[in-house]
């Protein structure tokens, strides 16, 4: 496996090499957050499932009963292999007659341990026929079963049946023993018997955990029966949508029409519907295509039973059916129509969720409709700073490890995020889509900063309510990165600003734990810092400004919910500096840069500026950036100064340094780099927006600068050689660009070109770029070769 | 004189040559012990017509259909290598004046699923018989003493289904019952050819894991089906249903030591088979739709309709070799549609060879 490592790690390179970016950017699309909600996050989760923790119920039942404590035992005795080792039935004789095998072995397990010495035959005789019961319905479940009337299974069934019903239990254990009658009799096809029982016990059972899964007992029979309305009412009840839906054969529009008719009330119709609008929101496919996945779809048909609904229901429901209907428009891109389906709405009784749902989706309509004014803006601040007192209020409800439980990793390009945040959910929603976002709209009415502002919010607010802890949106494809797991979420030391940390549930010990990335993957890596990157270095420095001297009480307030690291922003103004070759400026910004922040970006360049075409590496890469741009612009100023050979010269390695700084050290102007070359002439916002990932996105924002310069700098280097007067220069000029054989020709008279004659053993030496097709040098042989000889000289 | 002599002599030389024949039909045929029918529907519903033919043939044997075994995972089951499917429905109590022998056939797919599994036939062969049981407990009340197998088993599966089998009967013996199982013509060319002699090492291994004596049919009596003998996609075949000259090549490997107690099947029944012009197969028209013109008629099609004609059914049963004094001759099937095609006589000619 050692052995491997090495080729493995080789073949990670290759790969890798198609694509690079310094610390990111990673996709998080704000389009994946969810807006439409009726009902909090994880409400809508249990509908189909119909009684999902039984079983712990069940167990803390038996805790309590038994006085046994370990949970763990009672699952073991209970549901799982226990059954391998002790035979219930000769425990029960034992414990009648005296110890034996199944004794000892009962003693091994806290629970049994327990029941044998309470002598609780009441618990065990009960156990014994459960298991029973269970293996013969697992014996009836089987496909090879024969469902006769006289089968062994119903012999066997009739028998615990009619020994549960003569045995007399202790009260505590009676509904227990009332469940299991129920359940054979049901299992033996009695269905009439099944809901005369029901019938009976019904009362008694109130409040018991086992009423509830009695019930579902009876409902089955009634399915049996062909009473299927009987048997919808109950699974209404139950919340058990998925049974309706099979019972009746429903679709969606129909289920919600029968709901309505039945049931108009039922919060299950909330759930259902918020059930929908889930899955609107996270199967972009789903409608748009009319695809059906798990029956939703048709969602014009919803909606247009959601508008009668909101129109003739109940009063108390109506608030809920404008919203869906809100919703639905919206979906289907009328965002002018919702707003209109939501005048009204407040007056309507409503839950205080469904009011704040109301108000945030009537905040998100405007954003996408209204003209984007000092009065719009005003409204927007403040609604937003309504949403950050409730993003607050949320954030303090939220257990400690469920702040950062990341709550499920979505489809491949998709990433995990924190959807128990309605408000944040919603902030980002509102705020960082493309086009349609009201960052983009800001933006694009003139007032960038602000929405510069507005994004970082957007992204961190999360960020700064951990105490600038970092929470990163995972992308699903992060965590094939490799990552060191730190310990204890509480135990950990603490963290590094702009490092990335996340946390995952052990499943053994229960505990969370942190991890880290071990590379900065925060900074570059969302919607805000995209935004940044197709704006000015002077706007985002105007940013900065604002940042270090807020104009307003509005600026202090977004600064203190956004990510104002100075590293990070002085870094990306000096970046944004060199793109737009304004040297002198970008020095000034990549001194303050700190060493420390430098080391933590994940690509280390070491590619020399200076070289030209090949590349040749530099040995200390040490604030690479600061180095180059003081470079340049001494450069510039040789340029202006000093006799025209020297001017010719600096300009000729000047503009080898402008054209690498957006080639082969793309590191020097932009963050990402693909093989993805935009057409400079045609590059739109259209473009960014429909650029494929990030990466494809900086290269639309890098692709004017890049050809824009490019230009120049062949100009430069043209103009170097008409500026420059001597041939000894000229050489000199020539040879830098490796144009050896005008050097030997034209030039041997200068002692550039006697140096070059003497060094030169061929032909093919004088050919830098062809040594390729030499039988028997190569790049580095060419070079060594020239080194050597110039030693010798 | 001398003419009336030898019309004389022409007669008795007639005569003789007649009574040698009958003595050599004598030996080879003997008219069956049972008569039996199978009946091979998803929905066991006989109608009046059929229960009545039943009486008149004096049938005392049904040869029921009970379920099919095909592979588990084609049936939504990934964790069962073969799983019941086509569970017959009983619309009607199965008859108490005649024995019914329950039929299960078996896909050949089912027994490479089962060849796949780790089971090795043991608890499928429990799980079948258990459902028998219940079957016939619940639709016959008296106790079967015969239950067959069907399968088109080939060379690759004889030893899964063939353990299959032996663990089947061990069973069926336990509660009294005997066991019979199909045989095909072209089974019978299998069963002539000798086993090859596989390492010792691989002996012990396929003797551990199917627990099987590798020699003889794992049957306690064996049913030869005679029909379906020729190839139907063939445009050229004259009857695939049944065709002598199909047999006869097969039946010149049959030794009555391969198939002890050895009951015998013939067709009652017919269809319609589709070419195009080309001689490529269309498709099998069923028998009640032939005489549907619209549906047969067409010009760019040929139609074969082929029938088990009762005259290549008694030249198989002449070519037959001797068979046990209690062996039964069953007709394939119990369809009134089919069967109102053939006279009282016809079908009783059938049964009386």
């Amino acid at each position: 496996m050692m052995k491997l490592k090495p080729f493995i790690l080789v073949s990670i390179l290759i790969l890798a090499g198609s694509t690079a970016c310094a610390c990111g950017p990673w996709y998080c699309s704000s389009s994946e957050n969810d807006i439409y909600r009726l009902l909090p996050y994880g409400a809508e989760g249990p509908a189909l499932q119909i009684t999902p923790d039984f079983s712990k119920k069940n167990i803390l039942l038996w805790s309590r009963q038994t006085g046994c404590k370990d949970t763990a035992a009672i699952r073991r005795a209970i549901y799982t292999e226990w059954d391998n080792f002790m035979d219930w039935e000769k425990l029960l004789s034992e414990m009648r007659n005296g110890n034996g095998k199944n004794t000892e072995m009962a003693m091994r397990n806290a629970f049994c341990r327990k029941l044998v010495e309470n002598r609780d035959t009441d618990a065990v005789r009960l156990i014994c026929w459960s298991k029973k019961y269970s293996n013969i319905r697992n014996a009836q479940r089987s496909p090879w079963y024969y469902n006769s009337h006289i089968s062994d299974e119903k012999q066997l069934l009739q028998e615990i049946y009619s020994g549960t019903c003569s045995y007399k239990p202790t009260k505590k254990y009676a509904d227990r023993y009332a469940f299991l009658v129920m359940k054979c009799k049901w299992a033996i096809g009695d269905d009439n018997a099944t809901l005369a029982l029901w019938d009976k016990m019904k009362d008694k059972m109130n409040g018991s955990i086992f009423q509830s899964e009695a019930e579902d007992y009876a409902a089955r029979s009634l399915c049996r029966l062909g009473r299927t309305d009987e048997a919808c009412k109950i699974y209404l009840r139950r919340g058990d949508i998925g049974s309706v839906m099979q019972l009746k054969q429903l679709k969606l529009p129909e289920l919600l029409n029968t709901l309505l008719r039945i049931a108009p009330e039922s919060p299950i119709l909330t759930v259902e519907l918020q059930r929908v609008l889930f899955s609107l929101e996270n199967n972009p496919y789903v409608l748009s295509n009319k695809i059906s996945i798990e029956g939703y779809c048709e969602d014009t048909a919803v909606l247009h039973i959601a508008q009668r609904a909101a129109r003739t229901t109940v009063l108390s429901r109506r608030a809920i059916w404008n919203y869906t209907a809100a919703c639905l428009l919206d979906y289907q891109h009328r965002p002018k129509e919702a707003l209109r389906q939501l005048d009204g709405i407040d007056t309507l009784p409503c839950d205080d969720f469904l009011r704040k749902s109301i108000r945030v989706l009537r905040f998100y309509l405007r954003s996408q409709t209204e003209r984007i004014d000092d009065d719009f803006e005003s409204y927007a601040l403040s609604e937003l700073h309504w949403m950050d007192k409730e993003l607050q209020k949320e954030w303090k409800r939220l257990p400690e490890k469920e702040r950062f439980k990341l709550s499920h990793i979505s489809s491949p390009g998709g990433y995990e995020l924190l959807r128990s945040c309605f408000m944040y959910d919603a902030m980002r929603r509102i705020l960082l889509p493309d086009s349609v976002g009201l960052c983009e709209r800001m933006a694009a009415s003139g007032r960038q900063v602000r929405a510069l502002q507005l994004a970082n919010m957007a992204e961190n607010r999360l960020f700064t309510l951990t105490n600038n802890k970092v929470i990163k949106l995972m992308r699903e494809s992060d965590t094939t990165a490799s990552y060191r797991v730190n310990g204890d979420w509480n135990e950990h030391p603490g963290f590094e600003s702009s490092w990335v940390y996340w946390l995952t549930p052990d499943p053994d010990t229960s505990k969370w734990y942190c991890g880290t990335l071990g590379y900065n993957g925060h900074d570059y890596s969302n919607w805000m810092f995209l935004l940044a990157d197709r704006m000015s270095a002077h706007t985002i420095l105007q940013y900065r400004q604002r940042i270090v001297h807020p104009l307003d009480s509005e600026d202090r307030w977004l600064n203190a919910r956004g990510y104002t690291d100075a590293d990070y922003w002085e870094d990306i103004i000096g970046t944004h500096y060199l793109r737009e070759c304004n040297y002198a400026s970008a020095v000034k910004h990549l001194k303050k840069v700190s060493p420390s922040y430098q080391r933590r970006m994940n690509i280390g360049f070491v590619s020399d500026p200076f070289s030209y075409k090949d590349k040749k590496n530099i040995a200390d890469n040490a604030e690479y950036k600061l180095h180059f741009a003081k470079q340049m612009a001494e450069l510039q100023h040789q340029m202006q100064h000093g006799t025209s050979d020297k001017r010719g010269l600096a300009m000729l390695e000047y503009s080898i340094g402008m054209r690498n700084s957006f080639d082969q050290c793309w590191y020097l102007t932009t963050y990402g780099h693909t093989f993805y070359e935009p057409d400079p002439e045609y590059v739109s916002l259209e473009e960014y927006q429909y650029a494929l990932n990030p990466l494809e996105r900086l290269a639309v924002n890098s692709a004017p600068f890049k050809a824009k310069h490019t230009k120049l700098a062949d100009s430069l280097q043209h103009k170097a050689f008409t500026i420059i007067e001597s041939d000894e220069a000229k050489a000199r000029a020539y040879a830098r660009i490796y144009m050896m054989t005008k050097v030997k020709n034209e030039y041997r008279h200068t002692r550039t070109g006697q140096f070059y004659a003497l060094i030169c053993d061929g032909e093919w030496m004088y050919t830098p770029y062809r040594y390729l097709m030499h039988p028997h040098h190569n790049y580095s042989g060419h070079e060594s070769q020239v080194n050597s000889k110039r030693q010798t000289l | 004189m001398y003419r009336q002599l030898t019309t004389f002599l022409v007669i008795v030389i007639l005569a003789l040559c007649s009574c040698g024949h009958k003595e050599n039909l004598k030996t080879k045929v003997v008219a069956p012990a049972h008569r039996g029918i199978y009946h091979w529907k998803t929905s066991y519903d006989p109608t009046e017509w059929e229960l009545r033919w039943m009486e008149e043939h004096r049938i005392d044997r049904l040869y029921v259909k009970f379920f099919d075994v095909a592979p588990g995972a084609e049936n939504g089951y990934d964790e069962w290598a073969m799983v019941p499917v086509a569970t017959t429905r009983f619309e009607q109590p199965l008859p108490h004046d005649m024995e019914v022998i329950p039929v299960v056939y078996i896909t050949v797919d089912a027994i490479r699923a089962l060849a796949e599994s780790y089971d090795f036939g043991r608890n499928y062969a429990e799980l079948l018989v258990k459902r028998i049981e219940e079957m016939t407990k619940e639709h016959y009340g008296g106790k079967v003493k015969e239950v067959q197998l069907d399968c088109d088993w080939t060379s690759q599966t004889e030893d899964v289904y063939f353990a299959l089998c032996r663990h089947v009967r061990k069973l069926l013996h336990e509660r009294g019952i005997t066991l019979s199982g199909t045989v095909r013509l072209h089974q019978l060319r299998q069963l002539e050819q000798p086993k090859e002699k596989e390492d010792e090492r691989d002996e012990v291994y396929v003797s551990d894991m199917y627990d099987t004596e590798r020699d003889g049919i794992p049957f306690d009596r064996s049913l030869l089906m005679c029909y379906n003998t020729g190839r139907l996609q063939n445009s050229k075949t004259k009857n695939s249903i049944l065709d002598y000259n199909d047999v006869k090549p097969y039946l010149a490997q049959y030794s009555q030591h391969e198939l002890p107690n050895c009951d015998v099947a013939y067709p009652v029944y017919g269809w319609g088979v589709e070419f195009d012009t080309t001689g490529n197969f269309c498709r099998l028209i069923n028998s009640h739709s032939l005489s549907d013109t619209t549906t047969v008629n067409s010009h760019d099609r040929m139609l074969r309709e082929e029938w088990g004609e009762t005259a290549e059914i008694a030249k198989t049963q002449k070519a037959l070799p001797k068979l046990d004094k209690e062996h039964t001759t069953i007709l394939f099937h119990l369809d009134s549609l089919n069967l109102s095609k053939y006279s009282h006589d016809e079908i009783e000619a059938i049964y009386s060879r």
